[in-house]
């Protein structure tokens, strides 16, 4: 029927499209090595390029943080915490099994200062 | 007021007008998001496919004159009996139970959001879970619907013995009304969960939903249940629009038919139906649009508009969260400029069609159209939302109360992350948005042909509303394709010298301690022209001893009067961004 053959067509040029997108994706090649990425936290807060780390699905990242000042740092989604004494580096090592983007917050900053936002972002992206 | 607090303690003695930003506990109604945003080329590929495919429908429908989809040529479900009495009034039993299950554990459970089963229910079970089965199998609410049912029942004993008694008081409801009751109350939801902080909050959630229930009540017992389920239970119309969608369903029996058959429609609806629609299509956009961070430096760019800041500081000093206060705004603000967009655009197909029809009849013919594209859009948005955050009812469902039972042995079972895979979520939500696009275009090609006399004047009808429908689209995308924000924080700034990118709308600013007498040199070429201004928190005012607009470079010294806190700003007041470099000095006594 012509209907039913149109309607093919059309669902075969979206998936068409789609398959040419997904096969154009750069998938970023990561082998589960082991990585560490160091982060600066001054003044409360991170470098400017440390506002997102990007890492891959299937890593293994220590992110090592080190604070001026006492914190305790928590990475949603995986629900890692760390305690951070000043200038005492802290390494909070996540397997990244599971793509997203995840904030890591602050809590009980030195002076008892309680900060909501999100001090940086893991995104994790698929292989 | 937790940002005052937070900005006092961040920054002694600068006031938190300047420190906006949605912290994550706001991002959202419940729970949190992971979502990664979509990738540019997945994002530009879904563009491309609504685009090009638009032209497509277009060609076949007019070209081959498909009939549109009748709803006589469904299957009449009904016949086939799949559910007896005894199983709709056991559904009806377990509906009821939950509803009350919430409201108490609303009030008597655990206060914390992850340990009392009302958030969860309500905001991811409830909310999202049952719009997905609405737009996907069939609308289920009618025979779900807690307040329905329970003021059936009561009816039915008070007239069991007297059948000629009528319950209720018989108003007759008048017909200007509308389904502006409706309309109202799922504003009022729409703040509810959006902005307001207590939808997460059980006992909160619970009085909310007590007095919620009594309104509705109220409106049965004065119109009758049928009237006010049709004009102002806002959740009966919102899932009703959601369900026409579906494949399962119809105006009197239960039919298969079509998906999206349900939204060819051959009169326009009611004034209210219409802004119903438009309301509820404009929410669903706006969830996603404030976690963008565009909507950040709007809301930054808002706040530091001196013109502005005698509302803000006024209403920050009445005690009202200011963040709160400006999404409220938005929120009003947001629904009117749709509508406003969409009453343009009829007012174009009334134009490029044959002029029989008037602007108010083409709105209430096409509104049903633009469904397609939220449903898409909402299944692309809460997807992983659904499926990560929605296994909280695992546990929630051995404990409710957060008091620590374990009725199903579930109590301990945590949260897997991974449970879909990123990419999943990707492709689905790119083929859902474009296949809603798809949709949506064909039902308002087929509305068309039923709206207007001659092919002729529905095809040229279409043009104005394919661009509208495009534009739409690409809003939805362009949000999925957006990182979300939950915090910007415009005092990032620290260095004293070094170079900012500054969005359109955007500001930094660069806050010194400096003691009285004490000069700083500073300067800044950009290359586009900046506003650019020296402030200090004076209490709950702002002052500006330093105040520039337009400029290009500037270079200068300044001079505190009083030991404080001291902030230089710049806003980027184009459409585009900018990018500048500055450089300060160290505060130092003035030589004399």
């Amino acid at each position: 029927m012509m209907i039913a053959s149109r309607r093919t067509w059309l669902a075969g040029l979206a998936a068409g499209l789609l398959t040419a997108a997904a096969w154009h994706h750069p998938a970023p090649a990561q082998d589960g090595g082991k990585r560490t990425i160091e982060v600066l936290i001054e003044s409360r807060r991170v470098a400017a390029d440390m506002q997102t780390i990007r890492i891959t699905e299937g890593e293994t990242v220590e992110l090592r943080w080190i604070s001026d000042e006492a914190v305790e740092l928590h990475l949603h989604g995986y629900d890692l915490k760390a305690e951070l004494r000043p200038g005492e580096p802290m390494v909070m090592t996540v397997e990244a099994y599971a793509a997203g983007r995840f904030p890591i917050t602050s809590h009980g900053w030195g002076d008892g200062g309680h900060g909501h936002d999100a001090m940086t972002y893991l995104e994790i992206y698929p292989r | 007021m937790r940002y005052a607090g937070r900005a006092t303690a961040a920054l002694p003695g600068a006031v938190s007008i300047l420190l906006l930003g949605p912290s994550p506990a706001r991002a959202h109604a419940f729970a949190a998001r992971y979502d990664l945003p979509l990738p540019l080329d997945l994002y530009l590929a879904g563009a491309a496919a609504a685009v090009a495919l638009s032209f497509v429908i277009m060609a076949l429908v007019f070209r081959a004159r498909l009939a549109p989809p009748a709803g006589d040529r469904g299957i009449d479900l009904s016949r086939l009996r799949p559910i007896g009495r005894m199983a709709i009034a056991a559904l009806q039993t377990v509906s009821v139970a939950l509803f009350l299950l919430v409201i108490t554990a609303g009030f008597f459970g655990a206060q914390d959001p992850l340990h009392n089963i009302a958030p969860a229910f309500v905001w991811i079970i409830w909310w999202v879970g049952l719009a997905y089965v609405a737009a996907l199998a069939g609308n289920p609410w009618p025979l779900l619907n807690p307040w329905s049912i329970l003021f059936a029942w009561v009816e039915h004993l008070a007239t069991r013995h007297r059948p000629q008694a009528r319950f209720g008081l018989g108003l007759g409801y008048p017909p200007w009304l509308g389904a502006w009751p409706a309309v109202y109350l799922f504003g009022a939801f729409a703040w509810f969960e959006l902005i307001a902080d207590g939808a997460k909050v059980p006992a909160t959630l619970a009085a909310f939903i007590v007095a919620y229930s009594a309104l509705t009540w109220a409106g049965m017992f004065a119109f009758g249940r049928q009237t006010w389920l049709a004009n102002g239970e806002a959740f009966a119309l919102a899932f009703g629009i959601f369900g026409r969608f579906a494949p399962i369903g119809g105006a009197q029996d239960l039919r298969l038919r079509p998906y999206g058959a349900g939204l060819v429609v051959d009169r326009p609806c009611h004034p209210s139906m219409t802004a119903f629609v438009i309301l509820m299509l404009s929410t669903v956009t706006f969830d996603g649009f404030k976690e963008t961070s565009l909507w950040a430096s709007l809301m930054q760019w808002t706040a530091s508009v001196p013109a502005f800041h005698p509302v803000l500081l006024g209403l920050h000093d009445l005690g009202f969260d200011l963040i709160a206060a400006l999404e409220t705004g938005a929120l009003a603000l947001f629904p009117m400029l749709f509508y406003l967009v969409y009453l343009g655009f009829c007012w174009l197909t009334k134009e490029a069609a044959d002029g029989t029809r008037s602007v108010a009849e083409i709105a209430g013919l096409f509104v049903f159209s633009l469904v397609p594209i939220a449903i898409a859009y909402h299944l692309a948005h809460y997807l992983s939302y659904l499926l990560i955050s929605g296994q909280l009812i695992i546990p929630l469902a051995s404990d409710p109360f957060g008091i620590g039972w374990d009725l199903f042995r579930t109590a301990d079972r945590g949260i897997d992350i991974g449970i879909v895979g990123a990419k999943f979520v990707w492709y689905t939500a790119v083929v859902a948005i474009v296949v809603g696009h798809v949709f949506a275009v064909a039902v308002a090609h087929f509305t068309a042909l039923k709206a207007f006399a001659t092919a002729k004047a529905a095809r040229a009808s279409q043009y104005p509303f394919l661009v509208l429908m495009v534009a739409y689209t690409m809003v939805s995308l362009w949000i999925l394709a957006q990182p979300v924000v939950a915090s910007t924080d415009p005092t990032t700034l620290r260095a004293p010298s070094g170079t900012l990118a500054l969005a359109p709308f955007e500001f930094q600013e660069l806050c010194v301690e400096m003691r009285a007498e004490e000069t700083i040199d500073y300067g800044f070429e950009s290359d586009q022209p900046v506003s650019f201004g020296i402030h200090y928190h004076d209490g709950f005012s702002i002052r500006f001893p330093v105040q520039t607009g337009g400029v290009t470079a500037h270079a200068h010294a300044f001079t505190a009067d009083a030991d404080r806190l001291y902030c230089l700003m710049w806003t980027n007041p184009n459409v585009e961004g900018l990018s500048l470099t500055y450089r300060t000095g160290a505060p130092s006594a003035v030589q004399r």
